[in-house]
C-alpha cells in the first residue's frame, strides 16, 4: 500500500510537471525561436520534455514493479 | 498504375493475413502473446486512426505544432492509467460490465435513460469519424490510381474503393467482434489484428520518415533549409496568436479526455485488457507509441511544403505524394498499407464498441421494456442480443458509408476527428463524477450529457450544415431571431476561439453546471445509491476481502482450482469452492480469471493445512504480477513438447507434496500426543513426589519449631518422616526404572532358574505383610515344569509387585491369594488371583497406565500408588510375553501373565 | 473458639496440619474425602475450610463450588493446599470460589501466617 501510494505521488508530480511544461508561459519562452542553424527551438523542446517525461514514467513504473 | 495494381493485392493480402492471424488466434483458444503488456500498449494505439496517419501533417501544413495537443494530451492522460484506467479495469471485470455505456448505465442506478443517451451520443459523433476513416483509405486508393479526391468521391458506388472496403470491414467485425455473447471475456482475434495494425502504422510512418528525410533529403537539417527557402517557418512555430494559445490548451485537455471515453479506447483498454497490471506499464509504452509516430510529421510537412507549395489542397496526403514524386514504389505501397490499417484498426474497434452498446443498452432494454421476445426471451436472449449487436454493426457501417458518400469529403480529416472528440467528452464529467463522487445522480448525468450534447449540435453541427446549404446558413451570420449573444460561434459572446475550443467550453461548462448542479440538487434512488457507493468504494469493496496490492496479479481460475484439488482433495476443494462462490455470488466457471476473492479466499483455505507462508508461496505460483505469469510461461512452453514432461513432472512433485503434507501432519499428531502423554507424566510425577515431601518438610520444620514437643509425638513424626522418604525414593526408583524401560536401556540379564526357586524368593519377601493381615497364600506350580529361562530379578519384581498389589486389596483376615504357574502350548501362564473388589471394566486397560488417574484429573485411583504395574507390564513385555487382568467386580481380580518356554527340559 | 476443616486425603500431611492449628488454638476437623467433608458441614460451621485437590472421590473444585452454592457457609474462607502448581490449576482454584491457593510442599511458618491473614481478612 505504502509504495502504492507513493508511486501514485510520483505519477501525480510528473504530471504536474508535464502540465506546466507542455504550457503556457513556459511555451511562450520556446515560442518564435531558432538556433543559428535555423532549428526551431519549439520543436526541438517539445520533443525533448516528451522524450524525458516518457523517459521519468518508464523509470517510475519499473521502480514500483521493483518496491513490489 | 503499377501502384494501383499492387495496392490492390497488397490491400487484400494484408486482409487475408489478419483473417488468418485472427482466426487462428480464435482457435487456439488463449493466445499467449496477447496477454503481454506491449500487446496491451500497441492495442491502446488504435488511438492513431487513419486522422493520425495522414490528418497529422495536413494540420501540420497549416497550423505548425498545432497538430501535437492531440498527442500530447494523451500523453499527459497516460499518466491517470494507474488512478483511473485500473479503476475503470477493476469496476468492469468486477462488475461484468461491457461497455463505457454499460458502466455509465450501471452506477447511475442501472438506468437505461443513461445507456441510451450516452449510445446515442456515440453514435451521432462517432458514425462520420468512422465514415473518415473509409475517406481516408479510399482517397490514399484513388491517390494511387492518380484521381483527384474529387473523382474519388463521385464515382458510382460498385466501383468506390470505400465501398468494398466497408464491405470487408463489416465481414471482420461480424466474425471478431461479435463471437461471443459475453462482452467481458474480449475478443483476442479482434485485438490480434489491431496489435498488427498498429504495428504495422507505425513501421511504416518511420520507414517513410527515414525515406525522405534521409534518402530524399539529407537530414532534416537539409529539409529545413529547403522548406524555409520557399515560406516562412515562423508561423509554423510560434505560439503567440491566441486562438493558438487556447487552441493548444484545449484541444490537449479535448485530446486526454477523449483518451477515456471513446468507445474504441474504452473497448482496448477496459474490455480487452487481460491484466490490470498492465496499465503500469502502458503509461509510458503508449507516450512513446505517440511520440515515434509523430517523429517525422514535421520533417514530412516541410518536404511537403518544400516540393508542393504552402496550402496544397491535398496536404493530408503528403506523406503518400512524397514518395510517389521520389518514385519509392515500396514506401509508397507501404504508406497505403500503413493508413489502410490505421483505417482497419480503428474501423473494427470502434464498431465492435459503438454495436455493443447499441444492442445492449438501446436496442434489448427497449425490446425488453416493450414485452418482447415474450416466454422465449430466457434461452435464446444471448443469442438475440449477438444478433442485434451483428445487426447494429451492419447500420452502423452502412450509415458511416452514406455519410462518406455525400457528407463527408467537405470537411479535411481533422476537423471531423475533433469534432467527434467534443461529442464524446460529454461523458467525462459524468464517468469521472460517477468513479469518485456519489452525489453523482442519474439526473445529473442526463442533464449534463444532454446540455452539452445541445451546445455540440449548436455550435459545430448546425454551422456545418448550414454551411454546405443543407439548412438555412442566414442566422448563422446573425443569430436566430437576430439574437447576436446566440450566434453558433459565439455564444453568449465569447468571441475570438476556434470553433471547436469555442465549442469545448460552452458545452463542457453547461455540462458540468447541469451535472453537478442536478446531482447537488434533485434525490438519488435506492438503487443509484447502492450502485454509486458500489463504484465509487470499489477499492473498500475489493479490500474487504483482500488487500488490493496483494493479489492484484492475475490467476486463472483453473489454476487456482487446481493447487486447491492437489492440496486438498478434489471433493473438499470442490465443496469449499462451491460454497464460496455461493457466498459471493460468484459464476467461478464464467471468468477465466480468478477474482481476488477467490485468490484470498484461496490462500486462506491452503493456510488452514499448509501454513501461511507456503499457501504464499503457492498462489504467487499461480498468480504474478510479473508481464509473465507462470500461465504464459506455461503457454508458451506448450507449443513445445516440453511442456508434456513438465507436466508429469509438475503432477508427480504435487502428488508428492501431497504425500509429505499428510505424512507430516500424521508426523505432527503423534508427536502431539507423545508431548500431552509426557506432559501429564511429568505432572503426574511432580504431583506424587511432592506428596510425601510436603510431610517430611512440615514434620522436620515442626520437630525443629517445637523442641517440648511430647515423646509419642516425636517418635510418630519421625517414623512418618522416615516412611515418606522411603516412599520418596521408591518412587524415584520406579520413574527412573520405567524411563530405562521406556528409552530402551533397560537391558535383561538371562540366567536359568526354576519356578519354585523363584516363588520361594517371593514368599519370604512377602511373609511379613501376608502374615500381619491374616492372608492366605495358595501356591499351586505344575508339575514338571522346564526351567524359566529369564532376568530373575525382574520376575521376582514383577511377582512381589502383583502380590503385593493383591495383598492391599484382599480383605484382612479372610483374604485368600492364589498364585498358579502352567505350561500353556510353549509359554508359561502365571496367575495371581485374589478375593479382592475387583475391578470394574473401564479400569482395567487403565490401571496399566503410568499414573492413569491422568485421564480422570483430579480424583485418585482406587488402586495403591501409580507406577508399578506399568512397571510389570514392561518386564512382562521384555521377556516377549503379555500381562492382562480379568476380572468381575465384587468377584476379585486376577493377574495373569505370559512368558515363553525357551528350554523345554523337563525337570523331575 | 475458631474451627477449621481440613480435607486432604494423605494422613501425614492431615498431621502436620493439624497439629499446626491446634497449636494456635483452632479446633480441628478432619475429612479423608469429598463424601466425609460433606458430611461434616452438615453439622458443623468451620471459619475455615482447608481443601486438597486430588482426593479419591471428589476433586477439591467441585466440593469448593458445592460450599459456595450454599447460602450457610457465606462466611467461611476456602484455601486449596494442592501439589498441583500449574498457572491454570490456581486460576481454576480461585475462579470456583477460593479464597486462597496454597502449594505444597509448604512452609509451615509462611502458611500459618497466611492462613491467619486470611482469617482476619473481612469477607469480600
Amino acid at each position: 500500500m505504502k509504495f502504492h501510494r507513493l508511486y501514485l505521488q510520483r505519477l501525480t508530480a510528473i504530471m504536474a510537471l508535464a502540465i506546466l511544461l507542455f504550457n503556457f508561459p513556459m511555451l511562450g519562452i520556446v515560442s518564435d525561436k531558432f538556433l543559428d542553424n535555423g532549428w526551431p527551438v519549439s520543436l526541438l523542446y517539445l520533443f525533448a520534455v516528451w522524450a524525458l517525461l516518457i523517459l521519468a514514467l518508464a523509470l517510475i513504473s519499473r521502480k514500483r514493479r521493483a518496491d513490489g | 498504375m503499377v501502384e494501383a495494381g499492387w495496392g490492390i493485392a497488397l490491400a487484400l493480402g494484408y486482409w487475408v493475413l489478419l483473417f488468418v492471424l485472427a482466426l487462428r488466434v480464435e482457435r487456439k483458444g488463449k493466445a499467449q502473446w496477447l496477454r503481454s503488456p506491449y500487446v496491451y500498449a500497441l492495442s491502446l494505439a488504435v488511438y492513431c486512426s487513419a486522422w493520425t496517419f495522414y490528418g497529422s501533417i495536413g494540420r501540420a501544413s497549416s497550423f505548425g505544432l498545432s497538430y501535437l495537443p492531440v498527442y500530447l494530451g494523451p500523453t499527459i492522460g497516460a499518466m491517470l492509467f494507474p488512478l483511473l484506467l485500473r479503476r475503470m479495469i477493476l469496476l468492469c471485470k468486477h462488475y461484468q460490465i461491457g461497455s463505457l455505456a454499460d458502466l455509465l448505465s450501471s452506477r447511475y442506478g442501472k438506468s437505461v435513460a443513461v445507456g441510451s443517451v450516452v449510445t446515442l451520443i456515440s453514435l451521432i459523433g462517432i458514425v462520420p469519424y468512422i465514415s473518415l476513416q473509409l475517406k481516408a483509405v479510399s482517397e490514399s486508393f484513388g491517390l494511387l490510381m492518380l484521381e483527384s479526391p474529387f473523382e474519388t468521391a463521385t464515382k458510382p458506388v460498385f466501383e468506390d474503393t470505400a465501398f468494398y472496403v466497408a464491405l470487408v470491414l463489416l465481414a471482420f467485425t461480424w466474425l471478431f467482434g461479435t463471437r461471443r455473447g459475453n462482452m467481458l471475456e474480449g475478443n483476442p482475434g479482434l485485438v490480434s489484428a489491431v496489435v498488427v495494425d498498429s504495428a504495422i502504422k507505425l513501421l511504416a510512418f518511420l520507414i517513410v520518415g527515414i525515406a525522405v528525410t534521409f534518402w530524399l533529403y539529407e537530414g532534416p537539417g537539409d529539409i529545413l533549409q529547403q522548406a524555409s527557402a520557399r515560406l516562412d517557418l515562423r508561423q509554423l512555430f510560434d505560439f503567440s496568436s491566441t486562438i493558438r494559445r487556447d487552441d493548444w490548451i484545449w484541444i490537449s485537455f479535448l485530446s486526454m479526455g477523449a483518451l477515456f471515453v471513446l468507445p474504441r479506447q474504452f473497448q482496448v483498454a477496459v474490455i480487452e485488457n487481460t491484466q490490470v497490471a498492465h496499465v503500469d506499464k502502458a503509461l509510458w509504452l503508449f507516450p512513446l507509441y505517440l511520440l515515434l509516430i509523430n517523429l517525422f510529421v514535421t520533417p514530412l510537412t516541410l518536404a511537403g511544403i518544400d516540393h508542393f507549395g504552402g496550402n496544397n489542397f491535398s496536404s493530408d496526403y503528403f506523406i503518400l505524394e512524397l514518395p510517389m514524386s521520389a518514385g519509392y514504389s515500396g514506401v509508397v505501397l507501404l504508406v497505403f498499407l500503413g493508413g489502410f490499417a490505421a483505417a482497419t484498426g480503428m474501423v473494427i474497434v470502434e464498431t465492435t464498441a459503438l454495436g455493443n452498446m447499441a444492442a445492449n443498452n438501446l436496442v434489448l432494454p427497449l425490446l425488453l421494456k416493450a414485452g418482447w421476445p415474450g416466454s422465449e426471451r430466457d434461452h435464446n436472449l444471448s443469442r438475440w442480443a449477438l444478433n442485434i449487436r451483428r445487426l447494429a454493426i451492419g447500420f452502423i457501417i452502412i450509415a458511416a458509408y452514406l455519410y462518406y458518400r455525400n457528407i463527408s469529403h467537405w470537411s479535411s480529416l481533422v476537423s471531423i476527428g475533433l469534432i467527434s472528440f467534443v461529442s464524446v467528452i460529454q461523458f467525462l464529467p459524468t464517468l469521472i463524477g460517477g468513479l469518485f463522487w456519489k452525489q453523482a445522480s442519474r439526473k445529473g448525468a442526463l442533464a449534463g450529457m444532454l446540455a452539452g450534447f445541445a451546445i455540440w449540435t449548436y455550435t459545430l453541427i448546425l454551422p456545418s450544415l448550414a454551411s454546405r446549404g443543407i439548412i438555412d446558413a442566414q442566422w448563422i451570420e446573425t443569430g436566430p431571431w437576430n439574437l447576436t449573444w446566440l450566434k453558433p460561434d459565439a455564444l453568449f459572446g465569447l468571441e475570438g476561439y476556434s470553433t471547436i475550443t469555442h465549442s469545448v467550453i460552452w458545452s463542457l461548462f453547461w455540462n458540468c453546471l447541469c451535472f453537478v448542479g442536478f446531482s447537488l440538487f434533485s434525490g438519488q434512488s435506492i438503487e443509484e445509491r447502492n450502485q454509486a457507493k458500489l463504484f465509487v468504494d470499489v477499492q473498500d469493496y475489493l479490500q474487504q476481502q483482500i488487500n488490493p496490492n496483494e493479489w492484484q496479479g492475475n490467476a486463472y481460475t483453473a489454476d487456482v482450482r487446481n493447487l486447491l484439488h492437489n492440496f486438498m482433495g478434489v471433493a473438499q476443494a470442490e465443496q469449499a469452492l462451491k460454497g464460496f462462490a455461493k457466498k459471493h455470488a460468484l459464476d467461478l466457471e464464467a471468468n477465466p480469471i480468478a477474482d481476488p476473492r477467490l485468490l484470498a479466499f484461496a490462500e486462506r483455505l491452503l493456510a488452514g493445512t499448509l501454513g501461511s507462508a507456503s499457501a504464499r508461496i503457492l498462489l504467487q505460483s499461480v498468480a504474478r504480477e510479473e508481464e509473465f505469469g507462470l500461465t504464459e510461461i506455461m503457454g508458451i512452453l506448450k507449443e513445445s513438447q516440453q511442456v508434456i514432461a513438465l507436466n508429469k513432472e509438475l503432477l508427480k512433485k504435487s502428488t508428492e507434496l501431497r504425500k509429505t503434507r499428510d505424512e507430516l501432519s500424521i508426523i505432527n499428531q503423534r508427536l502431539q500426543k507423545q508431548d500431552e502423554v509426557r506432559n501429564d507424566f511429568l505432572s503426574t510425577v511432580t504431583h506424587e513426589i511432592r506428596t510425601p515431601i510436603t510431610s517430611i518438610r512440615a514434620l522436620s520444620e515442626i520437630l525443629f519449631d517445637n523442641p517440648d514437643l511430647e515423646e509419642a509425638d516425636r517418635q510418630q513424626y519421625l517414623q512418618v518422616i522416615v516412611r515418606d522418604t522411603e516412599r520418596l525414593s521408591r518412587l524415584i526408583t520406579q520413574v527412573l526404572d520405567l524411563e530405562r524401560y521406556d528409552s530402551g536401556r533397560q537391558k535383561l540379564t538371562l540366567s536359568r532358574t526354576y519356578w519354585s526357586d523363584i516363588i520361594e524368593d517371593c514368599r519370604a519377601s512377602l511373609k511379613g505383610l501376608q502374615e500381619g493381615k491374616h492372608v492366605t497364600l495358595e501356591v499351586m506350580i505344575s508339575a514338571n515344569l522346564p526351567p524359566l529361562i529369564a532376568d530373575t530379578d525382574k520376575i521376582i519384581q514383577l511377582l512381589i509387585n502383583l502380590l503385593g498389589n493383591a495383598l492391599k486389596f484382599v480383605p484382612e483376615n479372610s483374604g485368600v491369594i492364589k498364585l498358579k504357574v502352567f505350561l500353556q502350548q510353549d509359554f508359561f501362564e502365571i496367575r495371581v488371583e485374589d478375593n479382592g473388589p475387583g475391578i470394574e471394566p473401564e479400569y482395567q486397560q487403565l490401571i496399566f497406565e503410568k499414573f492413569y488417574q491422568t485421564v480422570n484429573q483430579g480424583l485418585k485411583k482406587p488402586i495403591g500408588s501409580g507406577l508399578g504395574l506399568a512397571i510389570c507390564q514392561r518386564i512382562v513385555q521384555l521377556h516377549g510375553g503379555k500381562l492382562f487382568v480379568e476380572s468381575e467386580p465384587g468377584q476379585g481380580a486376577c493377574f495373569c501373565f505370559t512368558l515363553p518356554v525357551l528350554e523345554t527340559v523337563i525337570v523331575q | 473458639m475458631r474451627k477449621v476443616l481440613i480435607a486432604d486425603d494423605e494422613p501425614n500431611i492431615v498431621l502436620s496440619l493439624e497439629f499446626l492449628f491446634r497449636k494456635q488454638g483452632f479446633t480441628v476437623l478432619i475429612a479423608r474425602n469429598g463424601a466425609e467433608v460433606r458430611e461434616i458441614l452438615k453439622t458443623e460451621t468451620p471459619d475455615l475450610i482447608v481443601l486438597d485437590i486430588m482426593m479419591p472421590d471428589e476433586d477439591g473444585y467441585s466440593l469448593c463450588r458445592f460450599i459456595r452454592s450454599s447460602a450457610l457457609y457465606q462466611g467461611v474462607k476456602i484455601a486449596f493446599l494442592s501439589a498441583k502448581s500449574k498457572e491454570t490449576d490456581i486460576r481454576k482454584g480461585l475462579d470456583n470460589g477460593a479464597d486462597a491457593y496454597f502449594m505444597k510442599p509448604f512452609s509451615t511458618r509462611t502458611l500459618l501466617t497466611k492462613m491467619l491473614e486470611l482469617l482476619e481478612k473481612p469477607q469480600s
